[in-house]
């Protein structure tokens, strides 16, 4: 069943690559935990994925799954013995399979009334009774996502991961895969590993979150870390607006603009700004304040009910 | 260091690829061979390189851009009406304007050869009102000048061919440009049209090239003898090996630098054609009388090197069939059919192991060596059986005794050294198109290599392996330069029953063989199409 999936200083440089895709990365995601890796394309998380999978090799450092080391300088277990479900962007559902047939194909060697029930099962599991006998292009988009699902589960995996499975999704069902790929793994105590380029997956679906850019991890921690208390600049604005807030010489924070109230009124500990824009966005109203001491320095996005530009207002933070 | 090769040796060094690393090794023996042969010049290398080898350069220095010339005029011009233009008949063009293709250069030169006699009256007439010298002159004007045209209008579909899938992917945005901006319809051709299709152009040429320099049917017939003749000559005729040896050597070293300078030039042009997401070019009506010059450009080619050669043949067939088809003829057929068959499914299983391995691991030395070992195919097929023969040669001395020369094993041997690139690349594509991720999805799930290459990726891409085996059966069984020097006695193919009767003067009685041919490689061409139509739709 599922184990601890650890990274330790793994590196790698594809031969016509100028920038290692995985730069020295050491990461460890627990027993039943779901990490989700965010980064922009390119930035190298899917080689980490594959580098646990087997389907790469890593240059440098290794990988454990459990207590067993399955690529080291000296060692290299093949991905069909690692014991890892991967789920592919695409799906990769062997199109000339039907559904059960998919599914079956990694229970080689367990008897054939095992394969079915656990077949029945996985397609209760995933909200696809009844399907056994279709082929894959018979089922939609999102039906094909969690068969992928079920297929990369069936086996039950010490590991699952899973690449940008969402990506070839519509909005409105991506939302609601994302919870039901959540529950899922949840039930079945996955550990999981789940690369997404989309920070609202990130959030919806992490207990953990890691931040990857350029092959290298910027940041971990849980959602709300993550969001409420970014490292740097490229994290705070991966995840939306944030204001660069620097207090007495102090080190620099970003602050998400639902943390800033903006007040009429002067208080003591209060900023003091002015209004400079207000606009109307809908969902809230945006006003562009300007700190009036330098040091504080930038222009802040807030939230606002009522201000007019050229106002003196407050923030508290 | 040593750890650092140690541990690629582990991880990239399985079943899969270590055959493919020695298979291609073993094909890439006789190229090899070739180019070493250079240094070593035989007995009578002094004479020759003092008489005969620089008739044999001049000529195929000769041939060779008059055949280019010729084959662009009669390849682009109707390349760019089907592309640019409607006009009656025009999707038949499209395809039809291929089928030249199915006539090897030999069943062309056999058609076309009772041409020279028709000319002798001609010669005649010259030498009795200019003299002997012009007459010379003029025979040869008329030898060579048909030799070109036969070739030109059976290989001029390569040029066809690239240049009509490189005018239909050209940007419509690109030419509409052009025509805002006051150009009219020839002006925009020469100014946008030619210039953007040039890497196309220069590759349908190269192929034309190397046809050429393979050619030896025809040279024969037509006493034009270039380098391929050259070698079968100081091979057989002076019975200097070292010498044909260093011969092949040249001709392959030329051919390598034509391969370098294609490849570099289409490395470049890369940047400047971005075809993915363009909206076809629309094509403007033509008026009736320039619909009729359109139907005269396209009809041209198409007769000269489909339509007069297969009548022709069928005229002569149905006065000799009887006589020709006999039980030997049978036989012949038989063994020929047995042997290209044979050997194309054989090569369709190397290209399945190496485009496999090439998947398994992403090794660049495997791509490499991979992509080495076809490039036989660039060899003329005397070169590569002047290699085979001095490599096999070699090992026979070797353990004292003849095993391998002159065997099917050789011949086999050089048909995979010759023709491995013809369904390797179809193989590796559509490996590529079709499988994906599937294989990798399938290690995962916990199966070996060997068992994912047998539930997944041959299951998926089996009319891809049929489609692969085609092309390559009827490239071998039109083969005939290399099969000449290797057949072992008293094997004849359809190509040498044919090449044989036509030596003989039996013109008529070696149209049943040829039609054969032709009509396969129609088959042949048949599947290709289908093979493109299927990568670009």
């Amino acid at each position: 069943m599922s184990s601890t999936l650890e990274y330790s200083h793994v590196s790698k440089t594809y031969p016509n690559g100028e920038l290692p895709a995985v730069k020295d990365v050491s990461l460890r995601v627990k027993k039943g935990q779901i990490l989700t890796l965010v980064g922009e394309s390119g930035s190298g998380k899917t080689t980490l994925l594959r580098i646990a999978a087997g389907l790469e090799t890593p240059d440098s450092g290794e990988v454990r799954i459990g207590d067993e080391t399955v690529a080291s300088e000296s060692l290299w277990v093949p991905p069909e013995k690692r014991g890892v479900g991967l789920v592919f962007q695409d799906g990769a559902l062997f199109p000339h399979l039907t559904v059960s047939q998919n599914i079956c194909y990694g229970l080689k060697g367990r008897d054939k009334e095992k394969q079915l029930k656990t077949v029945d099962f996985m397609l209760a599991m995933v909200g696809l009774s009844g399907f056994n006998q279709r082929f894959p292009h018979e089922l939609s988009g999102g039906e094909r996502q969690r068969l992928a699902v079920a297929r990369a589960l069936a086996p039950q995996p010490k590991v699952v991961l899973l690449d940008e499975p969402f990506s070839n999704l519509d909005p409105s069902l991506r939302r609601s895969m994302r919870d039901e790929i959540r529950r899922i793994l949840n039930k079945v105590g996955a550990t999981a590993i789940l690369v997404t380029h989309d920070t609202d997956d990130a959030l919806a679906i992490g207990d953990r979150i890691a931040i990857f850019r350029k092959g290298e991890i910027e940041q971990i921690g849980t959602p709300a870390e993550i969001y409420g208390k970014p490292k740097n600049a490229y994290c705070a604005e991966l995840f939306g607006p944030a204001n660069h807030v620097v207090l007495n010489g102090g080190k620099p924070k970003w602050i998400r603009p639902e943390n800033m109230t903006l007040l009429t009124q002067q208080e003591r500990g209060l900023i003091e700004v002015t209004v400079e824009e207000v606009r109307d966005a809908g969902r809230h109203c945006e006003a562009i304040v300007r700190p009036l001491k330098k040091s504080t320095s930038d222009r802040w996005t807030v939230y606002c009910g009522k201000a007019k530009i050229g106002d003196r207002a407050w923030i508290k933070l | 260091m040593i750890a650092a090769v140690q541990k690629h040796f582990r991880r990239e060094v399985d079943l899969w690829s270590a055959s493919t690393f020695v298979l291609a090794l073993l094909i890439l023996t006789p190229l090899i061979v070739v180019v070493v042969g250079l240094s070593d010049a035989g007995p009578k290398w002094d004479h020759i390189a003092s008489t005969v080898l620089w008739k044999y350069v001049w000529n195929t220095v000769l041939v060779v851009p008059l055949v280019g010339v010729l084959a662009i005029l009669m390849a682009v011009p109707p390349a760019w009406l089907v592309s640019a233009f409607e006009f009656p008949g025009r999707r038949i063009f499209e395809w039809a304007l291929v089928l030249p293709l199915a006539i090897p250069t030999y069943v062309a030169a056999f058609v076309y050869y009772p041409g020279l006699e028709a000319a002798i009256p001609f010669i005649v007439s010259v030498r009795q009102n200019f003299g002997f010298d012009a007459s010379q002159v003029a025979e040869k004007i008329v030898r060579y000048g048909l030799l070109s045209i036969l070739l030109a209008s059976v290989l001029y579909p390569y040029l066809f061919i690239s240049a009509r899938s490189s005018f239909s992917q050209q940007r419509r945005g690109v030419i509409e440009a052009a025509q805002t901006l006051g150009r009219g319809p020839i002006s925009v051709f020469f100014s946008v049209a030619l210039p953007l299709a040039r890497p196309a152009l220069v590759a349908g040429l190269s192929l034309i090239v190397m046809e050429v320099v393979n050619d030896y049917g025809a040279v024969h017939f037509f006493g034009v003898p270039t380098l391929t003749e050259g070698i079968f000559r100081t091979w057989f005729g002076l019975g200097d090996r070292s010498s044909a040896l260093r011969i092949a050597g040249l001709v392959m070293l030329a051919v390598l630098c034509l391969l370098w300078a294609e490849q570099r030039q289409r490395g470049r042009a890369r940047f400047s054609e971005h075809s993915v997401n363009s909206t076809p070019l629309a094509r403007r009506k033509l008026g009736t009388s320039k619909a009729v010059l359109a139907i005269v450009v396209c009809v041209v080619p198409l007769g000269i090197g489909f339509l007069y050669p297969v009548f022709r043949l069928l005229g002569w067939a149905s006065q000799t069939f009887g006589k020709v088809l006999q039980a030997d003829f049978w036989q012949q057929l038989g063994n020929s059919l047995l042997l290209s068959l044979g050997t194309a499914a054989g090569l369709t299983a190397i290209a399945v192991i190496f485009a496999f391995a090439t998947r398994l691991h992403h090794a660049g030395w495997l791509r490499v060596t991979s992509r080495m070992a076809t490039l036989g195919y660039a060899a003329p097929g005397a070169v590569v059986a002047v290699g085979v023969m001095v490599a096999l040669g070699g090992v026979d001395r070797s353990l004292g005794q003849q095993v391998l020369s002159g065997t099917y094993f050789a011949i086999i041997f050089a048909y995979t050294v010759r023709f491995l690139a013809v369904p390797f690349h179809p193989v590796r594509a559509g490996m590529n198109r079709v499988c994906g991720s599937l294989d990798e999805a399938s290690r995962v799930l916990g199966q070996s290599p060997l068992l994912t290459l047998w539930k997944i990726n041959l299951p998926l891409m089996w009319t891809t392996l049929l489609a692969a085996t085609m092309l390559v059966f009827v490239d071998i069984l039109k083969e005939l330069p290399l099969t000449m020097i290797l057949r072992p006695a008293n094997f004849e193919t359809l190509a040498t029953t044919a090449f044989g009767l036509a030596s003989e003067g039996r013109f008529r009685e070696c149209s049943v063989p040829s039609l054969i041919i032709i009509l396969a490689g129609a088959l042949g061409l048949m599947v290709l199409n289908r093979l493109t139509k299927r990568k670009t739709g």
